[in-house]
C-alpha cells in the first residue's frame, strides 16, 4: 500500500514538473484549449473577447491531425463568448487541429491562433480514449489497421427487404479459422446485440428479441483473431418492410422542432437572435428522407447565408441525393466538406461476375470471380452566394479621387469604384471510382468553380453613402454623399462614371482541378499502397477574358515573332484557347500556372520538372499492419500554385515526408506512436529563405481498462531552420543583423484520468499538464543584443466531475496558463514578461420532480494574478435548467453574467464607463458580458 | 455389464450431440416446421436462427416453409410444405460434402459452385448437382420431378440406374417403376417460392414487337 502511494506520489511529481501551455490569451481574446478530450464527445471551442470589436460572424475550422483539409462549422455568440462545436464523431484518437476566424463589422478578421497564417499553424486538441466504451471499442475503427478474415454473410443478404418478424442475422466463420469465436461484437444500427448472439460450430446466429422497426438497418460485426488482432469490421445492411399492402404501416418518421431566443451582450457588442430549426426523418420501406432547416433573424443579404435547408433522399445503400446546403466530400485535394448550396448525388453500385471455369483433372481452369463497386458522385451548386453591397460608408461606392479624367469638352469625369460585393461562385465537381475484389481501387475526379461576375450589379442602392474629401468640394462641411446628392453638387458639365469592372474589392476568378487516385492492397489488406495526383488551373481575373490570338504574341514578351514567350505558336495556342473557352478562361497574364511544367526547369531535368509542377499536388503512401505495428510512410507535395476553390484552406507550397509507427501491446491497452516528419517550402523560387521543420514525436497511451486510471504522455521535438547560415554585414564586414533561424521546440503534454467509484457517488478526475519551450541552437554564436522571439507557454489544469446517486452532478475545474513573452527593453536587451492567467470554475445540475426539471448553475473566476493596477479579475455566474413540460416538449433556459474588476480603471484619470465622471467609486467594475437564452424544443 | 453398456451408450450419445458438426443455419421459418435434432427422439419446433447439425431432420406441416443455408458456400435449401428432409454434411477443412435425404415433399436447391458433392437422395432417385438452381418435388408414390431453373442437374433413377441431365427450362421425371423422362417445363408447374414474397429480385417484363413482327422482351430486375 505504501509502495503504491509512493508510486502515485512520484507520478504526480513527475507530471507536475512538466508544465504546459494550452491557452491562447492575448490582448484580443482569452481562449483555453480544451485538451485533452475523450473520443466520441462534442468539443466546445470558445473565445472570450476583451476588445470592443463588433463581430458579425465566426467560423470554426477543424480537421483530423495531419489531414489536408478543414471542415467548417458556424460559431455562435453565447454567454459573452463565441462558441463553435466540433461534432462528437470527429473526436477521434488522431487528435483535432483547429482554427477560428471571427469576422468584424469593419471587414477585419480575428484569427485563433493570432498568427499571419493560422491555417498553417493550427491549434491542436489531444483526444484520449473514451474510457467508458474503450473496452468495448478496442477493436479500432481505423482503416488499414485490421487483419482480414473470410467471413461469409449468410443472412440477411445485403440490401434485401425483409419482414419484421423474420429477421435472422447469421454469418459463417467456416472459412475463417483465425477468428476468436469468444471475442466478438455485433451491432444493429450502432446498438449492441452481442448478448443475444451465439456462435456455435463456426456459425454466428442472432435473432433479435424485439421486432425490428420498419426501415433501413445496418449491421456491424466486429471480430478478433485468436491472437487478439482486430479484424476489419464487417458491415452490411437490410431493410424491414411488410410489403406494399402495408405501406402505411411501413411509413415511420421522427424529428424535432426548436425555437430559440437569445440575447447576449459583451462589452459594447449586443446580439439578439431568434432562431427556428428542425429536422424530420421519414422512412418508407427502402427509401429514407431527411429534411432539416434553420432560420435565423440574423439572416441578411449582406452576408453569406446563416439559414440552412437540406433535403436528402437515400435509397438503400445505392443512391443518395442531397439538395440544399450540402457538405460533399469528393477528394481531400479538391472538395472535402465545404458547404455547397446545390445538389450532391452519390451512387454506389456493386457488381460481380465470374466464370466457373472448365473442370479438368479436378481443377477449374480459367475460373475467375470479379466483384467490386462503382461509385459516382456529382456536385453542383454555389460555393458562395452573391452579396451586392455592404451598409456603411464607402461599402458600396467609392470615389476615386486619384484617377482624374476629363471628357472631350474638358469637363471633369468623376470615376467611381464598386465596393462591398461578393461574387456568386458556381461549382461543378464529379468523381468516378472503381474497386475490384477489395484489392484495387481507382478514381478520377474534377472540379470547376467560376465566379459569375455578371450577377453583381454595377449600380448599388441610391442610399449608399461614400466619402468625398476636400480635394473635390474644398472645405465643404458635408463629406458624405449619396450618388444623387453628389451629382446634384457637381458643376455644370461635370459627370459621374461608375467602373464596369476591375473593381477593388476582389476580381472574379475561375478554378479547374482534376486528378486521380489509386490503391493496391496486398496480403489481405495488411499492406496498402496508395497514391494520388492532382493538378489545378486558376485564373485570378476573368474580367480580362480569354487571351485572343492576336494579342498572344506580345502578351508575355515584346518580340513580335508569332510566338508566346518565343516558344509557342500563337496561332495554334489561340485556336486551343478559343476551343476550350467554355471549359476554362485561358489568359496567361492572370493564370497560375501559366504553363503546367516550368520550361526552364524542364531544360535541366524533365522528370524533376514534372514532379515539381507548380500547380500539382500528389502523394505516395504505404500503410502496413503487421505484428501489432501500424506503419505509415508517406510523401506528399503541394506545389505553390496548386489551389482548389472547393478546399480553399489547403496549405500549398509544401513537401512533406512522414513516417509513423503505432505499436500496441497488452491487448491494445498500451500504445506507442513513434513519428518523424520533415517538411519544407522549398518548392517556390519566390521563397527566398525556405523554412524546414523536422519533427520527432513519441506518444504513449496507457488505458488499462474500465475503472482504471489512464495515462497519456506525448513528447514532440520540432527543429526549425530557415536556410540562412551567415549573419548580415555591410560591405566593411560590420554586423547588421542576424536572421538565421535554428531553433528547437519541445512540446510535452501529459494527462492522467482517474475514475472513482464510491458507495453513493462516482467521480472522474483528470490532471493535464502542457509545456512548450524553445531553444536557440545558435545561442552561443549570437550577438548579445540578439532577440530570440519565441514565447513559451506552460499550463496546468485539473477537473473533478462527480455524479451522486440522488441526482446531483457537479464539475469543478482549475486552470493556470503562463505565457512567457520575450521583449527588448529600453537598453535593447532581451527581457521576459510573464503573463499568468488562472481560472476556477464549478458547476452543478440537479433533477427535481422525477428529473422532469433539471436545474443547472455554475460560477467561475478568472484572474491575471496581478496585485497592482494592472490586476484584472473576471467573476462569472450562470443559472438555468430544462423543464419537460410534456413528454417530448422541453423548455430550456440559461442566463449568465460575467463581471470584470479592472483595478487600473479606478486610478487612470479616464472616464472608462462613459458616465461623465472620472475614477469615481466602483468605476473599476463593469459588465464584461451577459446573456439570456431561451429555447423550446419538441421531439416527435 | 448392462450398466457398462448403458454408460457407453449414454457417453456416445452425449458425445455425438455435443460434438456433432454444424453444417447449416435455418434463416427463415414460416408456419409449422419441426426439427428432430440428431441424437434425439422427438420433434420440436424449429426456431429461426437454429444452427443445424449433420443428421438433423426437418419436417414441415401443411403451411410450413423453411430456408436453410449451408455455412461453407451459402448453398440454400428451401423446404416447402409437407416435406421431410434430413440434412447430412461431412465437414472437411475446405468445404462441406452435402447430402439431403428426402422422403417426400418439395424443395428448392440453389447450389453454389461445388468442389464437393451436393446430392439429394429420395426413395426413387438421386439428384447430383454442381452449381445450379432447381426444384425437386418428391412423392414416394408418383416419383420425383426436377424442374431446372439454372444449370444442370444429374437425375438418376435408383431402381434402374437410368440417368438424365435436366437443364434450364426442362423438367426431369423419375418414377418408382424405374422410368426417367425429360419434358419442357410447364411454367404453371413451377412451385411458388414463399420467400420470394419480399426477398430477392422481382422483375418487370415489357414486351415489344419489331417492324417485322418479331417479339422482344425487356426484363427489368429489381430488389
Amino acid at each position: 500500500m505504501r509502495k503504491r502511494t509512493l508510486q502515485k506520489g512520484f507520478l504526480l511529481i513527475f507530471l507536475c514538473l512538466i508544465r504546459i501551455g494550452l491557452s491562447q490569451s492575448n490582448h484580443l481574446y482569452y481562449h483555453k484549449n480544451p485538451s485533452p478530450v475523450q473520443e466520441g464527445y462534442d468539443i466546445e471551442i470558445s473565445q472570450l473577447l476583451f476588445n470592443d470589436e463588433h463581430i458579425i460572424s465566426g467560423i470554426l475550422f477543424f480537421r483530423d491531425k495531419g489531414e489536408l483539409s478543414y471542415q467548417e462549422v458556424a460559431m455562435s455568440f453565447e454567454a459573452g463568448k463565441w462558441v463553435g462545436i466540433i461534432p462528437a464523431h470527429r473526436a477521434t484518437l488522431k487528435g483535432i487541429e483547429y482554427v477560428s476566424i471571427l469576422k468584424t463589422s469593419t471587414g477585419g478578421r480575428i484569427a485563433l491562433p493570432l498568427k499571419d497564417d493560422p491555417f498553417n499553424e493550427p491549434l491542436f486538441i489531444r483526444v484520449g480514449p473514451n474510457l467508458v466504451i474503450e473496452d468495448k471499442k478496442r477493436s479500432s475503427e481505423r482503416v488499414g489497421d485490421y487483419a482480414i478474415a473470410d467471413v461469409l454473410i449468410l443472412s440477411p443478404e445485403d440490401g434485401t427487404i425483409n419482414q419484421p418478424d423474420e429477421i435472422v442475422i447469421s454469418a459463417s466463420l467456416f472459412n475463417a479459422p483465425n477468428v476468436d469465436q469468444k471475442d466478438f461484437q455485433i451491432f444493429i444500427d450502432d446498438k449492441d446485440y452481442t448478448d443475444q448472439t451465439i456462435i456455435s460450430g463456426d456459425v454466428l446466429s442472432l435473432v433479435p428479441e424485439k421486432k425490428m422497426e420498419f426501415g433501413f438497418h445496418s449491421i456491424t460485426l466486429k471480430l478478433k483473431t485468436t491472437y487478439g488482432i482486430d479484424i476489419e469490421p464487417i458491415q452490411w445492411s437490410f431493410s424491414v418492410s411488410k410489403g406494399m399492402e402495408n405501406l402505411a404501416e411501413s411509413f415511420i418518421y421522427k424529428g424535432s422542432l426548436f425555437s430559440k431566443r437569445s440575447s447576449s451582450r459583451a462589452s459594447s457588442i449586443s446580439i439578439d437572435e431568434q432562431q427556428y430549426s428542425g429536422k424530420i426523418d421519414a422512412e418508407l420501406s427502402w427509401i429514407k428522407a431527411r429534411y432539416s432547416f434553420r432560420r435565423s433573424s440574423r439572416e441578411s443579404k449582406l452576408l453569406q447565408p446563416i439559414d440552412r435547408t437540406s433535403l436528402t433522399f437515400q435509397i438503400t445503400d445505392y443512391l443518395k441525393i442531397e439538395n440544399g446546403d450540402v457538405y460533399p466530400s469528393i477528394s481531400p485535394f479538391i472538395l472535402d466538406g465545404k458547404k455547397v448550396n446545390g445538389r450532391h448525388i452519390d451512387v454506389n453500385i456493386n457488381y460481380g461476375f465470374g466464370f466457373d471455369g472448365i473442370n479438368l483433372l479436378g481443377r477449374d481452369l480459367f475460373a475467375f470471380d470479379l466483384k467490386g463497386t462503382v461509385e459516382i458522385q456529382t456536385v453542383s451548386g454555389k460555393l458562395t452566394r452573391d452579396v451586392q453591397f455592404q451598409n456603411g460608408l464607402n461599402r458600396a461606392y467609392e470615389l476615386l479621387t486619384t484617377d482624374i479624367r476629363y471628357d472631350e469638352f474638358g469637363n471633369r469625369v468623376y470615376l467611381f469604384n464598386r465596393k462591398g460585393y461578393t461574387f456568386p461562385r458556381d461549382i461543378t465537381a464529379s468523381r468516378l471510382a472503381f474497386s475490384l475484389n477489395n484489392r484495387y481501387k481507382a478514381g478520377i475526379h474534377f472540379l470547376k468553380a467560376k465566379d459569375d461576375f455578371e450577377k453583381i450589379k454595377i449600380r448599388a442602392p441610391g442610399s449608399s453613402l461614400f466619402r468625398v474629401d476636400t480635394t473635390i468640394f474644398g472645405d465643404s462641411l458635408i463629406q458624405e454623399y449619396t450618388l444623387s446628392q453628389f451629382i446634384d453638387s457637381l458643376a455644370n458639365g461635370d459627370t459621374v462614371k461608375i467602373k464596369k469592372k476591375n473593381w477593388d474589392d476582389g476580381t472574379p476568378q475561375e478554378n479547374l482541378v482534376m486528378g486521380f487516385d489509386l490503391e493496391a492492397a496486398m496480403d489481405n489488406r495488411k499492406l496498402l499502397f496508395q497514391m494520388g495526383w492532382n493538378m489545378s488551373l486558376t485564373n485570378y481575373n476573368i474580367w480580362a477574358g480569354a487571351a485572343k490570338k492576336d494579342s498572344l504574341d506580345i502578351l508575355m514578351d515584346t518580340l513580335v515573332d508569332g510566338k508566346l514567350m518565343g516558344s509557342y505558336d500563337v496561332s495554334t495556342l489561340g485556336d486551343f484557347i478559343d476551343a476550350y473557352e467554355d471549359v476554362f478562361t485561358v489568359n496567361p497574364l492572370f493564370m497560375t500556372p501559366i504553363l503546367p511544367i516550368d520550361p526552364i526547369a524542364a531544360e535541366d531535368n524533365q522528370f524533376r520538372a514534372f514532379l515539381n509542377m507548380p500547380a500539382s499536388a500528389y502523394y505516395f503512401r504505404v500503410k502496413g499492419s503487421y505484428s501489432f505495428n501500424n506503419v505509415l510512410i508517406q510523401y506528399r507535395q503541394l506545389g505553390p500554385g496548386y489551389r482548389s476553390f472547393g478546399n480553399p484552406y489547403l496549405t500549398n507550397n509544401i513537401r512533406e515526408f512522414t513516417i509513423n509507427d503505432r505499436l500496441s501491446t497488452l491487448g491494445r491497452r498500451l500504445m506507442f506512436v513513434l513519428g518523424y516528419k520533415y517538411r519544407d517550402n522549398k518548392l517556390s523560387e519566390l521563397v527566398v529563405h525556405p523554412i524546414a521543420t523536422r519533427t520527432f514525436s513519441v506518444n504513449t497511451t496507457l488505458v488499462p481498462g474500465p475503472g482504471a486510471p489512464s495515462i497519456i504522455l506525448n513528447i514532440q521535438s520540432i527543429g526549425r531552420t530557415n536556410g540562412i547560415d551567415s549573419i548580415d554585414t555591410d560591405q566593411y564586414g560590420n554586423y547588421l543583423g542576424d536572421n538565421r533561424e535554428n531553433s528547437q521546440a519541445l512540446n510535452v503534454m501529459a494527462s492522467v484520468n482517474i475514475p472513482g467509484n464510491f458507495n453513493n457517488f462516482t467521480t472522474t478526475s483528470s490532471i493535464n499538464l502542457n509545456s512548450i519551450s524553445y531553444t536557440d541552437n545558435l545561442a552561443s554564436e549570437r550577438n548579445k543584443d540578439y532577440f530570440f522571439q519565441k514565447a513559451e507557454t506552460q499550463s496546468i489544469s485539473a477537473t473533478l466531475s462527480t455524479r451522486f446517486q440522488f441526482g446531483l452532478k457537479t464539475t469543478s475545474s482549475f486552470n493556470q496558463s503562463k505565457i512567457i513573452v520575450p521583449f527588448l527593453d529600453e537598453n535593447n536587451e532581451a527581457q521576459q514578461q510573464t503573463n499568468t492567467w488562472m481560472s476556477l470554475s464549478t458547476s452543478g445540475q440537479y433533477g427535481l420532480y422525477k428529473n422532469k426539471l433539471r436545474l443547472r448553475g455554475g460560477i467561475d473566476f478568472t484572474t491575471n494574478g496581478k496585485k497592482d493596477n494592472s490586476s484584472i479579475e473576471l467573476y462569472g455566474g450562470k443559472i438555468g435548467g430544462d423543464w419537460d413540460i410534456l413528454d417530448k416538449l422541453t423548455l430550456s433556459f440559461i442566463s449568465s453574467i460575467r463581471m470584470v474588476n479592472n483595478s487600473g480603471h479606478s486610478s487612470d484619470q479616464k472616464d472608462n464607463n462613459g458616465d461623465g465622471k472620472i475614477d469615481e467609486k466602483r468605476e473599476n467594475w463593469s459588465t464584461n458580458s451577459s446573456g439570456f437564452n431561451l429555447s423550446l424544443g419538441y421531439r416527435f | 455389464m448392462k450398466i457398462i453398456r448403458h454408460i457407453i451408450f449414454s457417453f456416445t450419445l452425449i458425445f455425438s450431440i455435443a460434438f456433432s458438426s454444424k453444417v447449416a443455419v435455418a434463416t427463415k421459418v414460416k408456419g409449422q416446421v419441426e426439427i428432430m435434432a440428431v441424437g434425439k427422439k422427438g420433434f420440436s419446433d424449429l426456431m429461426p436462427g437454429t444452427i443445424l447439425s449433420d443428421g438433423d431432420k426437418i419436417r414441415t406441416g401443411s403451411s410450413g416453409f423453411t430456408a436453410i443455408i449451408f455455412i461453407d458456400d451459402k448453398s440454400t435449401l428451401k423446404v416447402k410444405d409437407n416435406s421431410e428432409v434430413v440434412i447430412n454434411g461431412k465437414r472437411t477443412a475446405a468445404s462441406i460434402s452435402k447430402k439431403i435425404n428426402m422422403d417426400e415433399g418439395t424443395i428448392r436447391a440453389t447450389v453454389k459452385k461445388q468442389n464437393t458433392d451436393f446430392v439429394i437422395q429420395t426413395p426413387t432417385s438421386v439428384a447430383s448437382v454442381k452449381g445450379t438452381d432447381f426444384w425437386l418435388v418428391s412423392d414416394p408414390e408418383t416419383g420425383d420431378q426436377i424442374i431446372g431453373i439454372e444449370g444442370i442437374v444429374g437425375l438418376t433413377n435408383s431402381e434402374t440406374g437410368q440417368e438424365i441431365e435436366v437443364t434450364e427450362g426442362m423438367s426431369g421425371l423419375s418414377t418408382p417403376d424405374g422410368n426417367v423422362g425429360l419434358t419442357e417445363t410447364d411454367p404453371s408447374s413451377i412451385p411458388e417460392d414463399p420467400s420470394d414474397d419480399i426477398e430477392g429480385p422481382s422483375e418487370v417484363k415489357i414486351y415489344l414487337e419489331g417492324p417485322n413482327g418479331e417479339q422482344k422482351v425487356i426484363i427489368i430486375e429489381y430488389q
